[in-house]
């Protein structure tokens, strides 16, 4: 069975896509197959990260969604790129796919107006976890709360939450908690992101954990190599011995534990 | 919600709102419905452990609000749940033909 874990946030910016493709290329070298599927219509952008070039991508997700193809079709093998990031420093021994979404900006105008089959982008998610043979599909979402939600939250095994420690954050992240919630979700997951490093950050776990009954998984401070970074690569491939990498693991390691 | 979801009103389906005003045992039945594909009857009852009457009259106020079909060509009575569509949204169906003039006078 494939595990779907969904990755939110109420916010943009919060560190959803690098924190998806870093957990991808993490489980990926434990051995995994993974898929990563960018349902972020509106502002897709985790394609960067993966280092694939839209230009050069024949078939994306809308493409799908307007039923011109199969599924399969806009899945990219990015396991040899990824393997070239990491270079000698290991062997990744699993797999990624990643199945990004148009950045065209007519066809994102497209879809937007002429909607699409909510239906079709679950049996989308099944075909693609059967074809692929996936272990895990990860998905990255546009922040918020919309149409996809109910079954990017709704179809997943684990919700993952982002949030910064900001109050903008702290409200909007509530109301994404019970959402989760309603929807029966059954497991949930906070991560606390962009944290500064001198807080102290067990009593802010603790306090969010009160506010929102709902478990830490991590809390990861801000990190000046992934602002210099910029989304140019996957951080936990460029810096495997980073301190930021031990605790990208650990949030691995957990959604395996699951 | 964000301003591009607000939608024009054809909504069979289930869509997030229509979700969120759901009763709570509507909303339990349609959790459980959402994960499966056809589901027969004598499943829901287990999983819902009520009696029959009682999980009829649920899925009937579920199929009145189009978020529940009965499935056809089945051995026994079954149903399936439906999602919505993301609707047609007619402030970005502007933008899009604003946009399609401008690539198409370039
Ligand atoms: N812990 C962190 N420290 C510093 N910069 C970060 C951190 N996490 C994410 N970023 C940066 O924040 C920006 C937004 O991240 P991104 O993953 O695109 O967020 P989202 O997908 O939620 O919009 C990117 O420039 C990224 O490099
Ligand atoms: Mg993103």
């Amino acid at each position: 069975m494939t595990k779907i874990i969904s990755i939110h946030s109420f916010r943009g910016g919060t560190g959803k896509s690098n924190l998806t493709a870093n957990v991808a290329a993490l489980l990926s070298l434990n051995g995994q197959r993974v898929g990563v599927i960018d349902t972020d219509i509106q502002s897709p952008g985790i394609h960067v990260l993966f280092g694939l070039e839209e230009g050069k991508l024949p078939y994306t997700l809308n493409d799908y969604l307007w039923g011109k193809c199969d599924i399969e079709k806009t899945a990219y093998d990015c396991t040899e790129t990824l393997q070239k990031e990491l270079g000698e420093k290991g062997k990744i021994e699993g797999k990624v796919y990643l199945i990004p979404s148009s950045i065209k900006v007519n066809e994102i105008a497209q879809i937007l107006s002429e909607g699409y089959d909510v239906e079709l982008l679950n049996q989308g998610f099944q075909q693609l976890n059967k074809e692929l043979k996936l272990d895990y599909l990860l998905i990255d979402t546009h922040p918020g709360l919309n149409e996809e939600t109910i079954i990017s939250i709704g179809l997943s095994d684990v919700t993952v939450i982002i949030l910064r420690p900001d109050y903008q954050d702290y409200q909007g992240t509530a109301v994404t908690v019970e959402v989760a919630k309603e929807l029966d979700v059954p497991k949930l997951m906070l991560v606390v992101n962009k944290v500064l490093p001198d807080l102290d950050f067990d009593a802010l776990k603790e306090n969010v954990e009160l506010t929102y009954n709902a478990s830490v998984t991590a809390i990861l401070p801000i990190c000046n190599e992934m602002i210099r970074l910029a989304s140019q690569g996957i951080f936990s491939l460029r810096y495997p011995d980073h301190p930021f990498t031990k605790e990208l693991e650990k949030i691995a390691l957990s959604l395996q534990g699951e | 919600m964000t301003p591009d979801n607000r939608c024009d009103s054809s909504t069979k389906g289930l869509s997030l709102a229509g979700f969120l005003n759901l009763s709570e045992k509507q909303r339990k039945l349609a959790n459980w419905m959402r994960r499966q594909s056809i589901c027969k009857l004598r499943q829901i009852k287990t999983e819902m452990g009520e009696e029959e009457d009682q999980i009829v009259k649920i899925l009937e106020e579920l199929v009145q609000l189009g978020i529940v079909e009965i499935a056809q060509d089945e051995d026994e009575p079954s149903y399936k749940l439906i999602l919505a569509s993301r609707r047609k949204n007619f402030q970005s169906q502007q933008l899009r033909e604003k946009l399609e003039k401008k690539i198409s006078s370039n």
